[in-house]
């Protein structure tokens, strides 16, 4: 492609700034990591379901101040949960575990400051590092993706789907099976080729489709509602302290340093994986730290180190998960499966035609994320006595709140009462999928993507008159198949033990 | 007490037999040009074979230890919460914003959250109002206007 190799990375970030540096992008831009990290810092509401709360609101933007906003939502949710933490000892989501574990402990030092500190700083090393990686990384990446037919990208998919199947924290079963759920849920509707309506009862709301907004609301929103409710709702105590110094010292700068980088580093590349991401960055930066420190017994008694890794791995994960996203138009994650649906509803299709069609997005998106740290650093270190009351209001409170959010936000979208009751209905199969053990991850990932693994199916099988074994013959494609059918298969082998990890969102 | 799994496996057995049934109404195509029905189809298909290995699996198994029930005080709130939110979404296009807003916004701290009247009062007037400026006035989302105008 002419035009991509022409742009080079400084016209790039100028098109980036140009397309930022506008009041309402900005003012999308601060609004978005400010209720992020507010959000963020409110006990159980994470990053995926700040995200499904505020995706309404987003439609009334323009398409790119709207994804700079879910873009702003979900580092700033990231930000937040270190908060909590540090201080309460309870991970505003669930990519900031590990920071409990140092963090809490530098707290109940007396070193809540310096640790709060530290992981601002580190997070915005690594989201300045990662959107710097971001621009290396993503249009090469797409130029590559050019090539795709359909074959790679029936492939492709599916090879995101075991990825995610794969990382799934329960059984590799049930994850298919609500993978399998979320591709049916997904085809609900008229079929676009044929014009036939499917599984529909004659609801007109359902013929365009089983809507994400409604989706994501019900599963995330609602869900973790009747769940909490469920639950105790116990009084959280904040652990009192004073947060005179915020700055780390020099002695602090010294040790964190190197886990900061190498922290970025990991959580960039583990980020750009589907189903990677900040968590299992976050796990893997604290692993590493802890293996080269010269001092492993501090780790878990206060440890600067396993906060500033970990803290940064996460941030740069959120950067390299947009990857997938804004070259592939596969999402990495849960919250990035989401933003493609806020994309495909603004009519943008993202994948490698991207970069071409919507270059002032790509960068403006890129850019507003580097703004987007830099505004948190500076918001965020004066905030933090603010965040700290919020932690104080009772649930009683909010969750009556996040109800009606869910109510309305989800009525806005078309005007439609019919999809208010989707959303209940599916706040209800939510908080049933989490009572029986299964993970809503794959089914929200499969949904999303449904439609275009049906057409991708479906022109791949015109292509090769009814042959599956188009799948197999071209290489990239039988690079994701192989893949793809390798993480199936290895749980099954006894001596392969997964990795659970427990994913919240 | 059977299991969850042999519960929620029976589910999905049903569900891939409903899938199946339901796509063999749309013209299923063959390989050589699929129809509408092909993946809903294959769809199905998958899901009734998993659902029956793990409705085997959970058979076989012994019932790990449960969490213990939710005090069935808890249970009732959760369905009077759910019936408060499906209450509301059905009577909201027929009676406007306000009217159904304001006494879910008092009912859901009060009963549910057990605040004291002063306080759900408070929450649900406040609320109510504010997310009545934000969305009607200022983002100008079009919210169905009950018999008695607003």
């Amino acid at each position: 492609m002419g035009v991509l190799e022409s742009m080079d990375l400084l016209q790039n970030l100028a098109l980036g700034f140009a397309t930022v540096l506008v009041f309402d992008r900005l003012l999308a831009c601060l609004v978005g990591v400010l209720i992020g990290t507010l959000i963020g810092v409110l006990p159980g509401i994470g990053p995926a379901a700040a995200i499904s709360l505020l995706l309404p609101s987003t439609f009334h933007l323009d398409p790119t101040s709207g994804i700079i906003m879910l873009a702003g939502i979900y580092y700033g949710a990231m930000y937040g949960g270190s908060t909590t933490s540090i201080l309460v000892n309870i991970p505003g989501e669930a990519a900031s575990v590990v920071t409990c574990l140092d963090g809490y402990q530098m707290a109940r030092k007396g070193r809540a400051g310096p640790a709060l500190g530290i992981s601002a700083m580190g997070s915005f090393i690594a989201g300045t590092l990662g959107v710097i990686g971001l621009m290396l990384v993503a249009p090469p990446l797409a130029r590559f993706a050019l090539s795709f037919g359909p074959p790679e990208y029936f492939s492709l998919i599916f090879c995101g789907l075991a990825i995610l199947i794969y990382l799934a924290s329960g059984s590799i079963l049930k994850a298919v099976i609500m993978a399998l759920a979320g591709l049916f849920l997904g085809l609900v509707g008229t079929d676009l080729i044929t014009g036939n309506v499917r599984f529909t009862f004659g609801n007109i709301t359902l013929m365009d489709g089983i809507g994400m907004v409604p989706v994501v609301m019900g599963l995330f929103g609602i869900a973790e509602v009747l769940d909490n409710l469920e639950k105790s709702l116990e009084e959280r105590s904040v652990f009192q302290t004073t947060l005179s110094n915020l700055l780390p010292n020099r002695q602090d700068w010294g040790r964190a340093l190197g886990p900061i980088l190498r922290g970025s580093f990991v959580g960039f590349f583990l980020g750009i994986l589907p189903g990677g991401g900040a968590i299992i960055s976050s796990f893997t930066s604290y692993a590493l730290e802890k293996r080269l420190s010269r001092h492993p017994e501090e780790f878990g008694k206060g440890a600067i180190e396993g906060v500033a890794g970990p803290e940064s791995a996460n941030n740069a994960a959120s950067s390299g998960a947009f990857i997938p996203l804004l070259t592939l138009g596969i999402p990495a994650n849960v919250v990035m499966a989401i933003v493609l649906g806020a994309l495909l509803t603004h009519g943008i299709q993202p994948g490698p035609l991207l970069l071409v069609r919507n270059a002032d997005l790509f960068w403006g998106v890129v850019t507003s994320m580097y703004l987007g740290n830099a505004m948190l650093l500076v918001l965020n270190l004066p905030l933090i006595g603010l965040w700290v009351r919020l932690l104080r209001i009772p649930y009683a409170i909010l969750f009556p709140l996040i109800l009606l959010f869910c109510l309305i936000g989800a009525y806005s979208v078309n005007n439609n009462s019919e999809e208010v009751v989707i959303m209940i209905v599916f706040g209800v199969i939510g908080y049933l999928i989490r009572k029986f053990d299964y993970e809503a991850a794959p089914l929200i990932f499969a949904l999303v993507l449904s439609p275009l693994f049906e057409n991708a199916l479906r022109q791949s099988l015109l292509m090769s008159n009814g042959s599956f074994a188009i799948f197999f013959t071209r290489p990239i494609s039988l690079a994701f198949m192989v893949t793809g059918l390798i993480l199936f298969l290895l749980p099954m082998l006894p001596f392969v033990k997964r990795k659970v990890v427990r994913e919240e969102a | 007490m059977p299991s969850k799994d042999l519960i929620s496996s029976l589910f999905w057995t049903a569900s891939g037999g409903a899938i199946i049934l339901a796509s063999l109404r749309l013209p299923l195509g063959a390989p050589q040009n699929p129809g509408p029905g092909f993946l809903p189809f294959l769809v199905g298909v998958l899901m009734l074979v998993l659902s029956v290995a793990l409705l085997i699996r959970s058979a076989r198994s012994r019932e790990e230890k449960k969490t213990g029930p939710a005090a069935s005080s808890k249970k009732l709130k959760l369905v009077a919460t759910t019936a408060a939110l499906f209450l509301f979404a059905f009577a909201f296009p027929h009676l406007g914003f306000l009217i159904t807003t304001i006494p879910l916004m008092i009912f859901l701290p009060r009963v549910i959250g057990e605040l004291n009247w002063k306080v759900s009062l408070a929450i649900g007037f406040l609320t109510s109002l504010a997310m009545y400026a934000l969305f009607k006035v200022w983002l100008k989302v079009q919210f169905p206007v009950g018999p008695w105008g607003f």
